[in-house]
């Protein structure tokens, strides 16, 4: 039987697509090491992502999930051709090959079977959107407290900082960071 | 000394330590030893076939090979996931010939294994338009080996490449391994323990290795 209700609060924070599920690491981990690069990567993210998992909702159950999953990932790879395009005009070379890597994250081939087809049509796109955003959120978290750790700036404008630590954009800062963020958020929405 | 050698190299250009691509299956997996370790093996698997399969096709069908990085990028997706996609439905028929009862039980290594960032993530890698449109190749040599680099557009080279980075798979796999019942301990503070503790685990790793390499 499909779940009839969701609440806001669990897309946004207590299923936190990143903090609570720990599905698409690498893109934060790696990329969001500045402000101006998490919201570049929250915008792809949310295109490919959001029109992927509606699309691929009309595909139908009858169809094994061996080769729904096939179709998942093949629209978002079709869907990455005009995102991609679309970001060549807002320099979103920045993310490098994240990009591309974006249309097999765990949101597309994965939880979209786990959890969103399994929610009624009316809630899925709330639904997935406000996932999206918890996505968004902590990427933005992420690159503004690295980029002011890192850099001293926010969104390149110089901010008052007493010491630089610039091993904080770094891959390995980005698992810390992570990791104490994953535990704060646990500390507000503990697993039942 | 060249197995040393073979252990820096490994740590060097490992996928997780260094551009934490499969990070996530390797938290879906971290729950038992078993899960890790055929999830290694299944995630080499695809990586190894993937690159070759693809060398084979680049050099097959010219069409594939366009001069502009733009469209290059734009449709290398596609390829990739048409790649791995025959390659899963190869795996998945050949494991339901085979295994029989246990065909249950191993398909969500395959579910899990083949449609993720690190197999794509090294495909990528092994075949960056940048890369094969000026004439250079393989980033590094094979496991710190003093052999001549390798051209990703053979197949002997994607099978090395292949090998290399589903090695160095299965190294951070043993990584987390080693520590995993410490890191979902009582001891460790409730908020840490598990996922956040694996997630900081790996960073200090990531740093130690950073600093080695550098």
């Amino acid at each position: 039987m499909k779940q009839n209700k969701f609440s806001a609060i669990d897309g946004l924070f207590r299923r936190n697509a990143v903090l609570a599920e720990g599905m698409v690491i690498a893109p934060i981990v790696v990329c969001c090491d500045t402000l101006p690069k998490a919201l570049i990567l929250s915008l792809a993210f949310a295109c490919i992502t959001f029109l992927s998992v509606s699309i691929a909702s009309f595909f139908p159950k009858s169809i094994p999930y061996a080769l729904r999953i096939i179709l998942y990932a093949i629209t978002s790879s079709l869907i990455y051709i005009p995102v991609a395009m679309l970001c060549s005009y807002l320099n979103f070379a920045v993310i490098g090959m994240y990009l591309p890597l974006l249309t097999v994250n765990s949101f597309v081939v994965l939880h979209s079977e786990l959890y969103f087809y399994k929610l009624q049509k009316r809630l899925l796109l709330p639904a997935l959107f406000l996932h999206i955003a918890g996505f968004c959120l902590t990427a933005v978290i992420i690159g503004l407290v690295r980029e002011i750790l890192a850099y001293g700036t926010i969104c390149g404008r110089v901010v008052d900082v007493p010491v630089l630590m610039q091993g904080l954009s770094a891959p390995w800062a980005g698992f810390i960071l992570l990791g104490i963020l994953c535990a704060v958020h646990r500390k507000f929405f503990p697993k039942k | 000394m060249w197995i040393f050698t073979v252990f820096l190299s490994l740590l060097a250009d490992n996928l997780i330590f260094t551009k934490a691509l499969g990070t996530s299956t390797l938290m879906a997996a971290s729950k038992s030893r078993s899960n890790l370790l055929i999830l290694s093996l299944m995630m080499s698997l695809f990586s190894v076939a993937g690159c070759m399969l693809t060398t084979i096709l680049y050099w097959s069908i010219p069409l594939l090979r366009h001069e502009s990085v733009m469209v290059e990028s734009l449709f290398s997706p596609i390829l990739y996931t048409a790649v791995i996609s025959v390659i899963y439905i190869v795996v998945l028929l050949l494991l339901y010939a085979l295994s029989g009862k246990w065909f249950s039980t191993i398909k969500k290594y395959v579910h899990l294994s083949a449609f993720n960032c690190a197999v794509m993530g090294v495909m990528h890698l092994c075949f960056a338009p940048e890369r094969f449109l000026t004439g250079s190749f393989v980033p590094t040599d094979f496991l710190g080996m003093s052999m001549p680099v390798m051209d990703a557009r053979t197949v002997y080279g994607s099978l090395l490449f292949g090998i290399q980075m589903g090695l160095g798979f299965l190294l951070a796999s043993l990584f987390l391994l080693a520590v995993r019942k410490r890191l979902y301990a009582p001891e460790v503070p409730a908020a840490f323990r598990g996922f956040p503790a694996i997630l900081v685990y790996i960073g200090l790793l990531s740093m130690a290795i950073h600093a080695i390499t550098v």
